[in-house]
């Protein structure tokens, strides 16, 4: 079975699908999931608990150069952008903020393409603004495969409706049709 | 502008190039780094392919200087990560700046902002026993860092880490001046000294009792950041300390520092 890695972007609104995704994904998924969530930059403690408590996938913030293993959960963390590194591995960066954010989910996007190319699934989930838009579009430009989440499903539809609108992808998915895409996935290939 | 897509080559083709130009040598950056930087330059040009950037390169100096500048990047904001700085104030400066001499050594500089942090911090104290040395690698950024101004958006960026901290409470405490126009209100009566220099080139041995080298070790490979780990390394006192970023890891140097705290990135250099 090819490794794969599922990228999900999600800000306002998506906390909800995010932990639902968690709540689904079943013990022995075997790819990495990588989440990259809009987040206040000085709450540091608790989100990634939250987040934990909700997934039978170990759920870690990656350190900086820590090798992506298979069947974890990763959080990017707070007030860094989070690279994916053509050697499987985590690259951070303190650069200035991107679409307002950072973690910028163009940035992880933009990098995971390049690096994994039809390796990986990137998802742009419910949020306020056009983060994770250009990033969407460098995937399906590399060979992965792109996932907007329905606007009229999402709580605030702007990020989805960006990212639709210049990624051109046609994978536009409910929050519940994500998460059976996601649970499905090993067996899809 | 997005929908350039470059390889693994091309990109080594371009950092070879700017070597060549600049003599800046990035060719042990880490890879994502180094290719959204040049994707960002590209499009803030409006270039679409490589032959006509590195043409660009090879003619104009004020482009190749930008280049380099967005290569070192500036620190985000004074007081990042101010559950350290308060553990520096309450377990490390305490003790530390209370001896007779205290040499700290702050290798990467680039706007100031880490500089500025802990002059406020060391000002706190009475001890004029305090040098800082700062090593910048851009000489045209050496007047900009010793007088920094700060902005209104200056203030707003380290708002909420001057309202985690212990021993100030409002921006106020921290600056001074008028609006665009402010200067960290420090009382630092220590040694300050600059000098242009990049970490591999650095010539001092085993003479900082600290060393504050931030979010810096993200942007190298694993090779760099050893080398600049070892030589950084053999620039500390034993029993020195050492502090990186809070998501940054020693990696082969680990067996050299011991953590002082699990959640932060403090270390003391051991003494074998």
């Amino acid at each position: 079975m090819q490794q794969r890695y599922i990228i999900i972007g999600g800000s306002a609104g998506s906390f909800k699908i995010v932990t639902e995704i968690l709540e689904a994904i079943p013990k022995h998924f075997p790819f990495a999931v990588i989440l990259i969530l809009h987040r206040l930059k000085h709450i540091k403690e608790g989100f990634t608990d939250a987040l934990r408590i909700k997934s039978l996938l170990p759920v870690s913030e990656p350190f900086d150069k820590e090798k992506i293993i298979p069947g974890r959960v990763y959080i990017a963390p707070a007030n860094y952008h989070l690279y994916i590194e053509p050697n499987n591995t985590f690259a951070l960066s303190a650069e200035e903020v991107v679409n307002h954010s950072r973690p910028s989910i163009d940035v992880t996007l933009s990098s995971a393409a390049f690096s994994l190319k039809e390796k990986m699934t990137g998802i742009v989930l419910s949020g306020a603004n056009n983060d994770g838009a250009a990033g969407l579009r460098d995937v399906i430009n590399y060979g992965g495969t792109a996932i907007v989440q329905d606007p009229e499903d999402a709580a605030v539809p702007t990020m989805p409706e960006a990212a639709l609108k210049l990624s051109g992808t046609k994978n536009v998915l409910s929050s519940q049709e994500i998460i059976e895409y996601i649970k499905n996935l090993n067996f899809e290939l | 502008m997005h929908d350039l897509k470059l390889s693994v080559s091309e990109v080594n083709q371009i950092y070879k190039e700017l070597n060549s130009v600049s003599g800046f040598d990035f060719s042990n950056y880490a890879f994502s780094f180094k290719m959204r930087k040049i994707i960002l330059l590209m499009h803030s040009l409006k270039i679409l392919n490589i032959e006509d950037f590195i043409f660009r390169l090879q003619n104009s100096q004020h482009t190749v200087s930008e280049f380099v500048k967005s290569m070192f990047v500036s620190y985000s904001e004074m007081f990042r990560d101010a559950e350290m700085w308060n553990y520096l104030q309450e377990k490390i400066f305490s003790k530390l700046l209370l001896k007779k001499e205290v040499k700290i050594h702050i290798p990467y500089c680039v706007t100031g902002e880490e500089l500025y942090s802990l002059m406020f911090f060391s000002g706190l104290y009475k001890s004029t026993h305090i040098s800082i040395l700062v090593s910048h690698p851009l000489s045209e950024n050496e007047e900009l860092i010793k007088n920094r101004i700060f902005t209104q958006k200056d203030l707003k960026a380290c708002q909420k880490n001057i309202e985690i901290l212990d021993f100030v409470k409002n921006t106020e405490d921290v600056f001074a001046g008028h609006t665009n126009q402010m200067r960290v209100n420090h009382i630092y009566r220590g040694e300050l000294n600059f000098e242009y220099c990049n970490v591999l080139n650095q010539q001092h041995i085993a003479e900082f009792d600290l060393v504050l080298f931030r979010n810096r070790l993200i942007y190298y490979n694993d090779d760099l950041q050893t080398e600049v780990l070892r030589k950084i390394s053999g620039s500390m006192n034993k029993g020195g300390l050492l502090i990186i970023g809070e998501k940054e890891t020693l990696g082969q140097m680990s067996g050299k520092y011991k953590n002082l705290k699990s959640n932060l990135s403090v270390y003391k250099k051991r003494i074998f």
